[in-house]
């Protein structure tokens, strides 16, 4: 009597095992991600095989990772190239990439965003074009971090492109904590590896700004952070 | 029943690769096996006249080297692979091949290729007791990492200059009276096309 029921939980365990298996292989195929990840779906939990990059420091651990870079007055805004942080959205973020035609696609498991070849006109300042946008969002989603770099062959765009970025930052946030090096042309352009920086840190937003003469370039990398509170 | 088996198996091995995300030919070396000069060893930096080894010596760059690792770990905690791509966090698990080596060798290695490049010696006995060899095939090093140009460009901008200029290199306007040796005697091992490519998309 006892044979036939043990047959029976060995089929059904397997058959679970079996199930669970095929529904792991199925969401795991590109096709499904891409639409789960339209739905919302990020993925950003922990792969049981190791495979997972994608887990995102909760807000207490990045509370504490934050004061390193944490200043002591409060920002007066906190200016992120058109996007709001701890605010925009991955849906939001889809939105403005499909309004510009801006190609991105998500790292990670969804948890991070990188844009490429994105018009000036689809950011807030309107200087230069990025070559590549990157974006950060937290354990809920919300945008943490925007980081752009934009690069041209010729000094003036991006000592022009620097100075506005600084000027609209000290304007609509506060003065920097730190600036060191000249964005003016004849010095960035002066020899390789010049570089102008000028870094903000407040309570809640750090934001870093550089120009840099790559060599055969000029390259402008900003930063825009949201710090945990 | 085995074409089920493989088709599974090719199945699942497609899904689990998507589970995640996301050195050259020794140039370096001629045919009897002697390193050639690193290709900073012939610049000269403003401050002394002389190569950036010869002028800061093997402390200053195991600092530099340091100053190098704590920006990349700083990095990668606060905004992990985002902006630098997922390079370093392959360092040791041999995914592709040319990440085979731990952290602290590749630091060690690192350090060594810097003092070859910038002019001095073919080996070095890092701060962990351990020799490295400076002479080093810089496509090999980088090859299955899929480095972009703007992650190498910011890696440029967002560690390497504030590694050099934080730790004591002249960063003047150049010449004798305000010496430049970033620009003078770092910059073009870095900034050069050739090393570029050779990291860049392999």
């Amino acid at each position: 009597m006892a044979r036939p029921a043990t047959r029976r939980i060995w089929r059904w365990a397997g058959g679970v095992l079996g199930l669970a298996f095929a529904i792991m292989l199925v969401v795991h195929l590109p096709p499904v991600r891409g639409w789960l990840a339209a739905r919302g779906h990020h993925g950003g939990g922990v792969c049981p095989l190791g495979y997972g990059t994608g887990q995102v420091a909760d807000r207490a651990t990045r509370r504490a990772h934050d004061d390193a870079w944490r200043g002591a007055l409060p920002a007066l805004a906190r200016p992120a190239l058109g996007f709001t942080l701890d605010v925009t959205t991955r849906a939001d973020i889809e939105r403005w990439a499909r309004a510009n035609g801006v190609a991105c696609h998500a790292m990670n498991g969804g948890v991070r965003i990188a844009c490429v070849d994105v018009p000036a006109a689809a950011l807030a300042d309107g200087g230069l074009a990025a070559s590549s946008v990157w974006l950060d969002l937290d354990d809920r989603g919300a945008l943490i971090a925007v980081t752009t770099v934009r690069r041209d062959p010729d000094v003036r765009p991006v000592a022009s492109a620097f100075a506005a970025v600084e000027h609209a930052v000290t304007t609509r946030a506060g003065a920097p904590t730190t600036r060191a090096g000249s964005a003016a042309p004849d010095v960035l352009g002066h020899g390789a590896l010049r570089q102008a920086m000028v870094e903000y840190r407040f309570t809640t937003y750090r934001a870093v700004v550089r120009a840099t003469h790559v060599g055969d370039a000029f390259v402008l990398t900003e930063q825009y952070v949201a710090l945990a509170d | 029943m085995l074409k089920g088996i493989l088709g599974l198996a090719a199945l699942t091995s497609f899904a689990i690769a998507g589970c995640g995300d996301d050195g050259n030919n020794n140039n370096n070396v001629d045919a009897g096996g002697n390193a050639q000069p690193g290709p900073g060893a012939a610049l000269k930096c403003d401050s002394s006249g002389k190569n950036a080894f010869d002028t800061y010596g093997a402390a200053a760059f195991v600092t530099v080297n340091k100053a190098i690792i704590a920006n990349v770990t700083a990095e990668m905690t606060a905004h992990g692979t985002t902006n630098l791509g997922d390079s370093f966090t392959k360092i040791g698990t041999g995914n592709p091949p040319s990440t085979a080596d731990n952290g602290a060798t590749f630091e060690g290695k690192l350090a060594a290729f810097l003092v070859y490049a910038y002019g001095g010696p073919t080996s070095i006995t890092y701060s962990d007791g351990v020799k490295y060899t400076g002479p080093q095939d810089m496509v090999a090093a980088h090859t299955g990492l899929a480095i972009t140009s703007d992650q190498f460009d910011y890696f440029v901008a967002n560690i390497v200059v504030p590694a050099l200029t934080a730790n004591g290199v002249k960063h003047g306007a150049g010449g004798a009276a305000d010496p430049d040796d970033v620009g003078s005697c770092f910059a073009p091992v870095v900034t050069s096309a050739a090393f570029k490519a050779s990291i860049v998309g392999k």
